[in-house]
């Protein structure tokens, strides 16, 4: 799994960002892949990418004062597969 | 945003522990302290006082050089390292658990507190729902 990937579900899974409660997603991408080459950047894109088509991630456009923006929680029904995903690592 | 997390809540909310938690979210990825100190609410130079700690005692160790600025990663070979991922990753289990199984939090506090009317209504929507 992508290094970035792993610290994002970390983050989410420590904070409780599970099911209801979210969190902005760009604010969170951006702050993992600040330092990231950019070869790098276009692997960590794929995986996440396949991370939000597998379902392990809730994604929902939240209307914010500005305007309006993605937020992220993770799923709760994949917690197992989530777990495995990042004890394997 | 939560200040911090569940490391944080078993281990105590203090400064170090916030960077470390912060650390150990971030795995394998390597981090600026500017950027650490931004997302912990920490000052700069508080946030570089605890690095130079944790150099010294070799739980952090450099890793890149990207421009002018510095990033730091968690020495993993280290021990003291190694048991804290162990914490870690423990809290991180105590989350599932109560995430997967809500009235097992809840049944602690019958016999300290009595229940609130918030806590009541909470209570009594998770029996509804499992009748």
């Amino acid at each position: 799994m992508h290094k970035a990937i792993e610290s994002i579900l970390l983050f989410l899974w420590n904070r409780h960002y599970i099911g209801a409660k979210h969190f902005p997603e760009k604010k969170l991408i951006i702050s993992r892949t600040k330092w990231l080459s950019k070869r790098e950047l276009k692997s960590f894109e794929r995986a996440y990418k396949q991370l939000l088509k597998n379902d392990y991630f809730i994604r929902l456009k939240k209307r914010t004062g500005k305007g309006s923006e993605y937020h992220l929680s993770i799923n709760p029904k994949k917690l197992k597969e989530i777990n495995e995903l990042i004890s394997n690592d | 945003m939560t200040k911090y997390g569940e490391f944080c809540k078993v281990y105590g909310a203090t400064l170090r522990n916030r960077l470390i938690e912060y650390m150990l979210e971030m795995g394998k990825l390597d981090f600026a302290v500017g950027d650490l100190a931004q997302e912990t609410n920490i000052s700069r130079p508080k946030a570089y006082q605890i690095i130079d700690e944790l150099l010294s005692e070799g739980m952090v160790k450099k890793a890149r050089i990207v421009g002018r600025t510095q990033l730091f990663t968690l020495d993993y070979s280290d021990p003291k390292v190694k048991l804290l991922k162990k914490s870690f990753d423990d809290c991180l289990k105590l989350v599932g658990d109560t995430i997967s199984n809500p009235l097992k939090e809840l049944s602690s506090d019958f016999a300290n507190k009595p229940m609130s009317k918030s806590r009541f209504v909470k209570v009594r929507s998770l029996f509804e729902h499992k009748i």
